[in-house]
């Protein structure tokens, strides 16, 4: 049986990686790389949390995520798409303008 | 015994290309990173008793979603981004990082240790498909059809954000 400390700190040092990766990369589409980590680390948190107190609300709980997850990447690349178009590069120290 | 090992085994797999997302030079590396990271994330999950969960895992997150960034990423045609290991005190940075890491991550443990270990199941189908939809289809009714709209609200946006393109073109 795992404990429930393990799972928690793997989910703490995957929120930290991905957090430090978060600030030090520059290019968009990496950032978002970075904020699906953070999901999935979530979901490690509650399936762990769901083992320990018995309840399969956790798994519906990342089901939903999942879900989420894969509605915001649908909306974000096609952001990124259109960011392309104009011609500049991806980096999100110049995306600084709404307009265009 | 086995299990702990397996999972020692899968979180330090997470661990190690979790920082290969993010001090990959190029974004496909970074990309090919992440599915590796949702496999091991995975096989946490059917070692947490979540079988059904891990299987999800694998088809969508890393079957659909990351391959559609990797579509996107292939598309695009991004350049590497070297700025990582040009930039001035590199190596001092990542000691303080990595400091900073250690003393949150030791706050971490000492309180974790209050908090009482032992799981509290032992049933062998928890986790499995049949309570998992009665719960989904159940109490979490609500929560499904949100999220059906919410899904719904993405591919009406996506559309909307990739047809005014096609709107500014043909004009």
């Amino acid at each position: 049986m795992i404990p429930l400390q393990q799972v928690l700190m793997l989910s703490f040092t995957l929120v930290l990686i991905a957090t430090v990766g978060l600030c030090i990369r520059r290019d968009a589409l990496t950032l978002f790389l970075c904020v699906e980590l953070i999901l999935n680390a979530a979901n490690i948190s509650f399936v762990g949390f769901a083992r320990h107190v018995g309840n399969v609300q956790g798994h519906v709980a990342v089901l939903l995520i999942i879900a989420l997850a894969a509605a915001e990447a649908a909306v974000g690349l096609a952001l990124v798409i259109r960011l392309k178009k104009t011609g500049q590069p991806l980096l999100v120290e110049e995306l600084t303008e709404l307009k265009n | 015994m086995n299990e702990q090992i397996l999972f020692y085994l899968f979180s330090s797999f997470t661990v190690l290309t979790a920082l290969g997302v993010i001090m990959s030079q190029n974004p496909v590396g970074s990309g090919l990173s992440l599915v590796a990271t949702f496999f091991s994330v995975s096989g946490v999950f059917v070692l947490l008793a979540a079988p059904f969960l891990g299987v999800i895992q694998v088809l969508v997150y890393a079957g659909a979603i990351l391959v559609l960034f990797l579509y996107v990423m292939m598309l695009l045609n991004l350049s590497d981004d070297t700025s990582l290991l040009n930039s001035p005190n590199h190596l001092l940075k990542c000691l303080v990082g990595m400091g900073l890491m250690g003393v949150a991550s030791f706050g971490l443990w000492q309180w974790l240790k209050t908090i009482e270990m032992n799981a509290s199941t032992t049933d062998e189908t928890f986790g499995g498909l049949f309570e998992l939809s009665k719960s989904l289809l159940g109490e979490n009714m609500i929560s499904f059809e949100l999220i059906s709209l919410v899904l719904l609200a993405s591919i009406v946006g996506v559309v909307t954000l990739t047809a005014l393109d096609r709107h500014e073109e043909e004009s």
